[in-house]
């Protein structure tokens, strides 16, 4: 499917009614998209395993073995 | 109560007339008086001062301005086209496409208000009111009530020939479960919480608009009905409130309005509108805190590097 970007795009280059109908179809779908509570960039990140990424920084940055810091107690009244 | 003339109303379709100036001629007391101009008034005269006595806009406020006016423009052309027994989709396509080449050039660089949240949020919102409980009131004269350009004159004004004129534009009037309400339509990208509702009670404009539609129909009107849409990345999400008022209610502000306005006459005559610094933080902060924050020989220069004067607003003029 084409982007907003090229929907508008190819709308500007000849002012085709049809390209009307092609911006309002596509949010249209957009919109349906979103009430299914599918959103395109959920969709893009679902293959990705963040545990595994974090992990896998956390590893290499030696974090991983150091212990966690203390919680601060905030600011000293003076 | 005090007395009210409606000396004009118009729709959209009237022939164009040169704009009176709304202040008294010489002079900058303003006679004529829009929502807009009334609440930069009560909130800050020196607010009130930068916006209608010396006309400076930031370009940021020109983007909403934009967007809000399409927004409007759009909804109203779509009233118009169901009003002539076109069906909703085609009305749809029409009115998208006239919105498409009036913001074919218009590219601001902004993250919410842009020519494509604007045609993303008026699909949004006319496929979700396709089929509204509240109806349009339908005039007189065949055409639907929207876009209603209102004035009236009070019972007292700056000079004893000259009368306060009130004035603006109400979105439409609608018939809700038996009860006549002015409708308005807000974006905005606040979350249409409980804090962001509160704001329409007590309100200026809500109050203005609620006066002004009983003035036209000389009916009583409940309040007004506000659909705001808010802009999302992935979506623009329409929720609706009702604020209503009460007869007393606009009794006492058109009675505060006689003071307000009084006050607005000893500023324009001294020619000295003083800093509120007490409301510098409200509203979400004010866009000329930064201004104000200056010493004050040094605020004309910062105001050219960071506003653009604009001819003053005018409420009088048609749009």
């Amino acid at each position: 499917m084409n982007t907003i970007n090229q929907l508008w795009d190819k709308w500007v280059g000849d002012h085709n009614d049809s390209d009307v109908e092609e911006i309002i179809a596509y949010y249209r779908k957009q919109l349906a998209l979103y009430d299914s509570g599918v959103k395109p960039k959920k969709v893009e990140a679902e293959n990705v395993d963040m545990t595994k990424i974090l992990a896998d920084i956390k590893s290499r940055s030696g974090l991983a073995d150091k212990p966690k810091p203390k919680p601060t107690k905030g600011l000293r009244r003076l | 109560m005090t007395e009210l003339t409606a000396v004009e109303l118009h729709g959209g379709d009237d022939p164009p007339i040169e704009t009176p100036s709304i202040f008294l001629p010489d002079s900058y007391v303003q006679y004529a008086w829009d929502a807009t101009s009334i609440e930069y008034l009560k909130r800050c005269p020196r607010l009130y001062q930068y916006q209608m006595i010396d006309g400076w806009q930031s370009n940021e406020e020109n983007v909403h301005l934009r967007f809000g006016q399409e927004f409007h423009e759009a909804l109203h052309q779509y009233q118009l086209v169901i009003a002539d027994g076109v069906e909703h989709d085609e009305a749809v396509f029409h009115t998208i496409r006239e919105l498409m080449y009036r913001v074919e050039d218009w590219n601001p660089d902004h993250k919410h208000k842009n020519r494509f949240f604007l045609i993303r949020s008026v699909i949004r919102y006319l496929d979700k009111y396709v089929d509204d409980t509240a109806k349009t009131i339908m005039q007189s004269n065949g055409k639907p009530a929207v876009e209603l350009a209102f004035r009236f004159e009070l019972d007292f004004g700056p000079e004893p020939d000259q009368p306060y004129v009130l004035c603006g534009y109400l979105d439409r009037l609608v018939d809700f479960q038996g009860e006549i309400f002015v409708m308005d339509h807000k974006t905005t990208t606040a979350t249409a919480s409980p804090y962001y509702w509160n704001q329409f009670e007590p309100n200026t404009q809500m109050t203005l608009y609620t006066l002004a539609g009983g003035i036209i129909f000389q009916t009583n009107i409940k309040g007004v009905i506000i659909d705001s849409g808010q802009l999302l990345i992935d979506d623009t999400r329409f929720t609706r409130g009702i604020t209503y008022r009460t007869d007393d209610q606009l009794a006492e502000w058109l009675s505060d309005l006689r003071l307000w306005l009084k006050k607005a006459e000893d500023y324009a005559t001294e020619g000295y509108w003083p800093m509120n610094d007490s409301a510098c933080d409200k509203y979400g902060g004010c866009k000329f805190r930064e201004i104000c924050s200056k010493s004050p020989g040094v605020r004309e220069r910062f105001l050219k590097g960071d506003f653009t004067k604009e001819p003053i607003w005018n409420p009088l003029k048609p749009r």
